[in-house]
């Protein structure tokens, strides 16, 4: 086998193609005048063009930021209903209290804060004054202003 | 008449016909071989041959000199003709074998072919390699090009190269020597 092994080397380098007559001759006129319909195009110096692989890909990036924008952002918290006050137990929330470390005295303060901010016509009530003092009071206090 | 002057050539407006008229007969017969050598059929390699010079054309401002001329022709014209062959592939949905059958069935049928019976076996047997590396065979052992500029030409490293011419020898001389 290795006796009768053709070489590459022993062999003679030969064109084995041939061309029709005279095509090297033509060949220069016809690129000519293909080239000569068209000016010579000089690049400019940066251009992006349409690729679909890179449309998909960003619109998948977009997409996953918006998500993780959606997922990260902090929830605006609604006020405490008292359907929701309600649910919660009783233990539940002196376990809370005690956890904030409330004292006999921040919950009596606490207590004449809200007192005060209670409206006008429940003070009253509180007060058991008469309709008629009341009417009484105010042609006073209308007649001291008109003096 | 050197590179370097026509392009100077080229470059001129008054003279850039000419110019290109020369470049073209100078490298033509460079740019056609290579390229028939890889398609085979004589009408595919006059039309890619023409493409090649239309780009070369439409390139030559942009042409900064990084590289010798030829060699960036080279390049022009093979990429022409791998992507001339990958679109056959595609087209017609031939697997790497079937389109060495094709090829090699042109060599058969072909009425330009010249010379004896070893010559025609080693072109058969040329037809077996990948495209890549029937282009790496063809510039080393046809057109004896230097690695350096193969590697300019191909955008491979040398080494790649050489081992790629290596192979390609060994696959070769099996092939004859069997048939």
């Amino acid at each position: 086998m290795e006796k009768n092994r053709i070489r590459l080397d022993d062999l003679p380098k030969r064109n084995l193609f041939a061309v029709p007559d005279a095509y090297f001759d033509d060949l220069p006129q016809r690129i000519q005048a293909r080239v000569s319909k068209s000016a010579p195009v000089r690049q400019p110096a940066f251009t992006i063009s349409w690729n679909w692989q890179r449309t998909v890909v960003s619109l998948a990036s977009v997409g996953l930021v918006v998500f993780l924008i959606f997922q990260t952002m902090p929830r605006k918290q609604g006020a405490l209903g008292t359907e929701l006050l309600s649910t919660v137990e009783t233990e539940a929330i002196v376990d809370y209290l005690h956890s904030q470390n409330l004292t006999a005295y921040d919950i009596e303060q606490l207590s004449k804060v809200t007192q005060s901010e209670r409206p006008e016509s429940a003070v009253m009530q509180d007060l058991n004054v008469s309709d008629e003092d009341i009417r009484l009071q105010l042609q006073s206090e209308d007649l001291e202003e008109a003096l | 008449m050197s590179d370097a002057e026509l392009l100077e050539k080229v470059a001129n407006p008054e003279t850039r016909n000419f110019g290109f008229n020369l470049l073209v007969r100078k490298y033509q017969q460079k740019v056609y071989w290579l390229i028939r050598k890889m398609v085979i059929d004589h009408d595919d390699a006059d039309d890619i041959t023409q493409e090649t010079f239309i780009k070369v054309w439409q390139a030559l401002p942009n042409f900064r000199g990084d590289s010798q001329v030829y060699t960036w022709i080279y390049r022009i014209a093979t990429n022409e003709c791998l992507s001339f062959l990958n679109k056959k592939k595609r087209r017609f949905f031939l697997p790497i074998g079937d389109l060495e059958n094709e090829l090699a069935s042109k060599l058969d049928e072909n009425p330009e072919l010249t010379g004896d019976e070893i010559q025609a076996k080693l072109q058969r047997a040329i037809l077996t390699l990948p495209d890549k590396q029937r282009l790496v065979f063809n510039l080393k052992y046809f057109d004896e090009m230097k690695y350096e500029d193969m590697s300019e030409v191909t955008g491979t490293s040398v080494g790649a190269l050489k081992a790629s011419y290596h192979l390609a020898v060994k696959k070769i001389e099996v092939f004859l020597t069997k048939s």
